[in-house]
């Protein structure tokens, strides 16, 4: 029973708080490696239960989806551990390890509670890593708080309604009948970027630092695909949500200036394929959605570390500032396109052998329009992110920077996440082998690849001739968040100045009014007021001879 | 880069492209609704459906578009 009190999770969450004391930053790469360890002896099942009142508290319960979730989370935790080791600020780190930590918790998870505490814990440490990044990532960070408090009480509402009306705590699939399901969707929804609350990706990730943005990337929208996968697989409703998604992502991208800003979209975009994915939730959609999330955290991490490189040597970020780069960071520009080309599924990458399984998903469901839209949204994909990023960092033009690739421990964490994007896509089998259900599907047909090609070459093809029209401007695009950072403010200042001067106009008149009362009370009673000042004494006397006297006459005539 | 050396890069891509798009003369693709059995169907919906989601995003960039400092705090 010892061995079953170890928490994979949790264990990487101790390990964390003590990175500060460390001082040889190769240490912290074995933590990663003792919680996949402890996680691989482990077998599936529920192994750490505690008695919580009328309820029992699942802390550790494995199956094929949480073993994948946290096998993948581990592999990129240690990835970005050996790229980010030449990061001095070890608040990052720490904090990165323990957010890491809770993600893998809320995924190993059995019960709500547990669930919901580990998902705040989320919340604070990927705050502090946006923090991390430099004196301009406050606000962000302020604006990234602020949403993910709101969805954990929109969460916390839900879980507890849910509890009282259910009887139960456990976390599997949600009773649709239940309105509090809703609620802890709807939480669950707000850290997976759902619309209206997709700002909050590209507008806090870019904001960390050169290594903080790798950490950011993969944790918290994935942990969110994970539990709907759980909660809400077959959910129509998350088909429209997702779509709205990877079209929002697409379009929002092409009008991007800041390269990481670009992949943050492109974030949204993809989590916006797996939440269709989880909507359709037959068996090879549920593949397809996890396979999806395992491919996409270590392409997209391999494209913000590429990004990230650019950043950390050049200190630019935007793309009317970068270009011609290819000269001088050949290794950087390598890795970026192999991450690029993964990301737009093409053939022999990670993304083909992934993505294919949720198109095919709406083949077997005959879904016409939504295969239309996927595949649209394929070629929106390769135009946005797969040829976007490279060209208008690497080539376009030549910006003249003085550049070269960064060093050895950033170049050796890209070839590793390149090689394995590579090595996924060529043996498909492996990742398949780990899916939570068996895989029939066969990804390398010849008219597969044939059709799959065509698509994105004539993309690149429509790219090239509409060039000047994707020439990037200095310009940011309005979001949703606009309502609280802007129209919020003008309200509140509105409120402000009409309120204020309301008022004070009515504390003028309270004042007024008060001062007048004093007054004449002064007047009349205050020192030298009639009522009020002191007399002396002969008139004293003399008055009261008068008032006698007067008394006297009025009773001897009465 | 020079511009011969783009100039080859172009005409090999448009290379690829020439085969890519015939390839389905000997490829038999399987259609599964019909209208994805349209000749080089991947291709031409590949293209137009690119040209479509730059210009739905020009359209709105027009309305959303602001300069950089717009949230200054």
């Amino acid at each position: 029973m010892t061995s079953s009190l170890l928490h994979p999770g949790i264990i990487l969450i101790l390990f964390g708080l003590f990175i500060p004391l460390i001082k040889n930053r190769l240490i912290v790469l074995l933590f990663p490696i003792a919680s996949f360890i402890i996680l691989f002896s482990l077998d599936n099942g529920t192994i750490i239960k505690l008695d919580y009142g009328n309820y029992e508290l699942i802390l550790l319960s494995i199956d094929k989806l949480s073993r994948l979730f946290s096998y993948i989370f581990l592999l990129i935790l240690f990835a970005t551990a050996i790229f980010s080791i030449n990061q001095d600020n070890k608040s990052e780190i720490s904090s990165a390890f323990v957010y890491v930590g809770s993600s893998i918790s809320v995924v190993l998870s059995g019960d709500l509670i547990t669930l919901f505490i580990f998902w705040e814990i989320m919340a604070i440490t990927s705050t502090i890593v946006i923090w991390s990044g430099s004196k301009q990532s406050y606000y962000p960070g302020i604006r990234y708080l602020a949403v993910h408090l709101l969805g954990g009480s929109i969460l916390l509402i839900g879980i507890i309604g849910y509890a009282n009306t259910t009887g139960t705590l456990t976390f599997g699939l949600m009773s649709p009948d239940n309105i509090f399901s809703y609620f802890v969707l709807a939480g669950f929804l707000i850290n997976a970027g759902a619309p209206p609350f997709s700002s909050w990706i590209p507008d806090a990730y870019p904001s960390a630092s050169w290594s903080g943005t790798v950490f950011l990337s993969a944790f918290t929208t994935k942990t969110a695909v994970y539990v709907l996968i759980v909660g809400y697989a077959g959910y129509q409703f998350l088909i429209y949500v997702g779509i709205f998604m990877i079209f929002y992502g697409i379009i929002f991208a092409i009008l991007e200036n800041d390269m990481r800003r670009i992949l943050s979209y492109s974030i949204v975009n993809q989590v916006g394929f797996m939440i269709v994915a989880v909507g359709i939730g037959t068996e090879i959609a549920i593949n397809g959605a996890s396979s999806h999330a395992f491919t996409h955290i270590i392409y997209k991490a391999l494209l913000l570390m590429s990004a990230g490189s650019v950043f950390y040597i050049t200190g630019r970020t935007k793309c009317t500032d970068l270009g011609g780069l290819y000269k001088t960071m050949p290794l950087t520009m390598i890795c970026g396109i192999i991450g690029a080309l993964s990301i737009s599924a093409f053939p022999l990458t990670s993304g083909f052998i992934s993505k294919s399984l949720t198109v095919q998903a709406t083949v077997y469901e005959e879904l016409k329009i939504l295969w239309l839209l996927l595949t649209m949204a394929s070629a929106g994909v390769f135009l946005h992110a797969g040829i976007k990023f490279p060209w208008f960092v690497f080539f376009q033009k030549d910006a003249k920077i003085k550049a070269e690739d960064p060093p050895k421990n950033m170049r050796l964490a890209m070839i590793l996440l390149s090689a394995l994007c590579i090595l996924i896509g060529v043996f498909p089998g492996a990742l398949y082998s780990i899916l939570p259900y068996d895989v029939k599907y066969i990804p390398y047909t010849l008219d597969h690849v044939s059709s799959q090609l065509q698509l994105l070459m004539f993309s690149g093809l429509a790219f090239f001739i509409l060039l000047k029209y994707l020439k990037r401007t200095l310009t940011i695009t309005l979001d949703f968040d606009w309502f609280w950072r802007k129209f919020g403010v003008l309200v509140v200042n509105l409120f402000d100045t009409y309120l204020l001067k309301k008022t004070q106009t009515l504390i003028q008149s309270i004042d007024n009014l008060g001062t007048q009362t004093i007054r004449s009370l002064h007047k009349y009673n205050g020192p030298s007021g009639m009522l009020g000042r002191s007399w002396s004494t002969g008139s004293m006397a003399l008055w009261t001879a008068i008032l006698l006297g007067l008394f006297l006459l009025f009773y001897l005539f009465a | 880069m020079l511009n011969s050396t783009i100039k080859k890069l172009w005409i090999s891509f448009l290379f690829i492209l020439a085969i890519l798009f015939f390839s389905d003369l000997v490829i038999h693709r399987h259609d599964y609704f019909g209208v994805d059995g349209f000749f080089a169907f991947p291709s031409i919906y590949g293209f137009l459906s690119c040209i479509f989601l730059v210009f739905v995003s020009k359209a709105i960039g027009i309305f959303l578009k602001r300069p950089e400092d717009y949230y200054d705090e």
